[in-house]
């Protein structure tokens, strides 16, 4: 069984139900409509990006369900990414953001963990000034704040 | 053009819980978006230890703001105190709080203390009281996992009282030393743990409960008991162990020390044994699949060959430490456990020998994990295949003994061997205390030299069908990795994330190269 996904800039995606359904708000969608063949549309989504985010579906369409961790460490670790999907986030910056927009809006967990750890593998290890670099973001702290906030959060602990 | 500032509110904690803490507060300096967005999680894990004017002051712990902190409370999710602190730290009250633990790391503090001149000296007496205490956990009754060792006021009858009838949902609870002076407060410590669903308590000291006997804990399921001093402490004795664990009937997996650490006498854990063992052939736990046991060799050896022999349930996992395992117990778990066990650990001083470990390895068929300490190559029997095909972490050392010749040929047979095991994502070629745990008759020490080769030319390039594997290990194996054998490792173990043991002569750009590809690398590791 197919669905039809809408993009925002009207192109219809027509992919196996069990694709679609890796994203919860389809599921819940499809659940709720019952059996009908009206495209789905995703006004949140462009086109290039719902590309790239069936892309991961298919290539996930038979991971077993996530079931939220029953522990209570709060350390997660960003070095777990598998190689397929490391290399499905071989983007530019603009594509890697809309991604994690795209798997929050459509509620990919798994997508949306893969993405925020690519984040966090970018920032990882580097100054505020490389970081500002990377994500080309301005300094918009006085001297002053700065040696304030940096006095203000020294108490922190490795997590 | 969207960037890491159109991320909406939501999103970006997601980011924060795979970052470190240095990384977070290099995030805070960025720009006043990122402060708001990161700061938020900075505060998710609070640990408050002694600050100038207390006692057990460390110089190097920069204090946290008792001010700052309070308008922070709805972001802390785990919340720590060490030592006794400042009584304001005990008045806050966190509406999302999921972990509270309350220790006294004085043992840790005066190490450190030791290496730096500068600090206060140590205190000699607490100041703080247990009322304190039993403020915080009224005020907090969100968390589900509650850590309590060694508390420097030993909790009174309300603190546990408060917990019992406030507490939302509690779940783990790890208590360890002190918990109760008083036969009110170990009455009310007991009814306590009849919220939890893991119960972990080492050198529990508590005044007897006559209540005890009459609680049942109807939602535990993961029970850890263990005993270290001698008998005439208040500690809680086997003894109430057995009485605990008979008032669990839903008992899963059970981690149980029946021999306290001192003790020289075998004859009370040995009654004790066997008054467990009685229950077992009741089938008292029907759900119990899950045994973790230490020091039972000598005479108790003989216990756990009965034990094992009795149990009626299929055994899933068996970890067993400094405890004789010998061919009976081997026979025994052939003959029954074999097509259940799923996790089998055998660590150091349990006199496993080299043909017991194939033994395993060539007729446990669905075994997943699994941990000896040494398999000599040469007891290698090419003909007969090794059946774990569901093998996902695998520990042993392979060594050869000093009179082998020809160890290429048998190195190459042990690659084979390996190579078939595709599903392997841990393997640990390592050794710990460099043989002198392994205590098998046929083992010198001098052997624990002669480790597998683990050089390309030695046959390492048949390991490349371990396409899935993400931990290699070889700490203390008296092997070297050098640039080759690297590269080839991040060229055919694209998952790999974590490389333990030695390396040498490695180019600069490689070390990048590994560390870009999120590969962790340390000269040796802790023993999982």
């Amino acid at each position: 069984m197919t669905v039809i996904l809408v993009s925002s800039d009207n192109q219809d995606f027509k992919v196996d139900k069990e694709v679609a359904e890796r994203s919860i708000l389809i599921k819940n969608m499809l659940e709720d409509v019952g059996e009908s063949d009206s495209p789905i549309p995703l006004p949140n989504v462009t086109s290039a990006v719902l590309t790239k985010v069936i892309e991961y579906c298919e290539h996930h369409r038979n991971d077993p369900v996530q079931v939220p961790e029953e522990t209570d460490d709060p350390r997660k670790r960003s070095n777990d990414i598998e190689e397929w999907d490391m290399k499905f986030m071989q983007v530019d910056q603009e594509m890697l953001f809309e991604i994690i927009l795209a798997a929050n809006y459509l509620d990919i967990k798994p997508l949306l963990d893969v993405g925020c750890k690519t984040v966090a593998n970018i920032i990882k290890g580097k100054t505020p000034e490389e970081i500002r670099k990377a994500f080309n973001i301005v300094n918009d702290f006085t001297p002053e704040e700065e040696a304030q906030i940096k006095k203000e959060n020294e108490w922190a602990e490795d997590r | 053009m969207t960037g890491i500032l159109d991320l909406p509110e939501e999103i970006r904690p997601f980011i924060g819980k795979f970052l470190d803490t240095k990384s977070i507060q290099a995030c805070l300096l960025v720009s006043r978006s990122f402060h708001q967005s990161f700061e938020p999680i900075l505060w998710q894990k609070v640990v408050i230890r002694p600050s100038i004017s207390d006692p057990g002051y460390d110089i190097n712990v920069h204090p946290v703001d008792v001010n700052a902190l309070r308008t922070r409370t709805r972001d802390v999710h785990n919340y720590v105190i060490h030592d006794t602190v400042a009584s304001e730290f005990y008045q806050l009250s966190f509406p999302h709080l999921r972990r509270l633990q309350l220790s006294d790391k004085g043992l840790e503090v005066s190490s450190r203390a030791a290496k730096n001149e500068d600090s206060a000296p140590l205190p000699l007496i607490y100041l703080r009281q247990a009322s304190d205490q039993t403020q915080l956990v009224r005020l907090n009754p969100t968390p589900r996992t509650l850590v309590v060792t060694s508390l420097p006021a030993t909790p009174d009858a309300e603190f546990w009282e408060t917990i019992y009838s406030t507490w939302v949902s509690p779940r783990i609870l790890h208590a360890t030393g002190p918990v109760a002076s008083t036969e009110e407060a170990a009455n009310a410590f007991w009814r306590a743990c009849t919220r939890f669903s893991e119960l972990s308590l080492l050198s529990l000291t508590a005044e007897p409960s006559p209540i005890l006997s009459t609680l049942t804990f109807p939602r535990v399921r993961r029970l850890n008991l263990q005993t270290t001093s001698s008998a005439q402490t208040r500690e809680v004795k086997p003894q109430d162990h057995l009485f605990l664990m008979k008032a669990c009937p839903q008992l899963k997996h059970l981690t149980w020390d029946a021999i306290p650490y001192s003790s020289t006498s075998t004859s009370s854990a040995s009654a004790l044994l066997s008054d467990f063992r009685q229950a077992i052939e009741q089938n008292h736990w029907p759900y119990l699949d899950s045994l973790e046991f230490s020091r039972l060799y000598n005479k108790l050896g003989k216990e756990l060959v009965l034990l094992l022999q009795a149990f009626p349930n299929p055994l899933t996992a068996l970890r067993l430490k400094t405890c004789a395992f010998n061919s009976r117990v081997l026979a025994l778990l052939k003959d029954k456990k074999f097509e259940s066990l799923r996790i089998l650990k055998i660590y150091a001083n349990c006199g496993i020998t080299s043909k017991a470990t194939l033994d395993i390895l060539t007729s446990c068929p669905n075994i997943e994990v699994f941990r000896s300490t040494h398999i000599f190559a040469s007891d290698i029997n090419p003909s007969k295949p090794w059946v774990c095909k569901r093998l996902r972490s695998l520990t042993v050392c392979f060594i050869h003994r000093e009179s082998t010749p020809n160890r290429v040929a048998l190195d190459q047979q042990v690659y084979t061997q390996l190579a078939k095991l595709t599903d392997l994502t841990r393997l640990d070629l390592g050794q710990y205390s460099m043989g002198y745990t392994i205590s098998d008759p046929e083992f010198h020490l001098k052997d624990a030299m002669n480790t597998l080769d683990l050089r390309l030319k030695a046959g390492l390039g048949q390991l490349s069908t371990l396409t899935k594997l993400r931990f290699f290990g070889y700490a203390n194996s008296f092997q070297v990795t050098g640039q080759a054998e690297l590269s080839w490792m991040m060229e055919h173990w694209k998952e790999l994330r974590t490389l333990i043991g030695q390396l040498d002569g490695i180019e600069r750009s490689a070390l990048r190269a590994m560390e870009a590809r999120g590969v962790e690398y340390r000269l040796s590791g802790c023993e999982i």
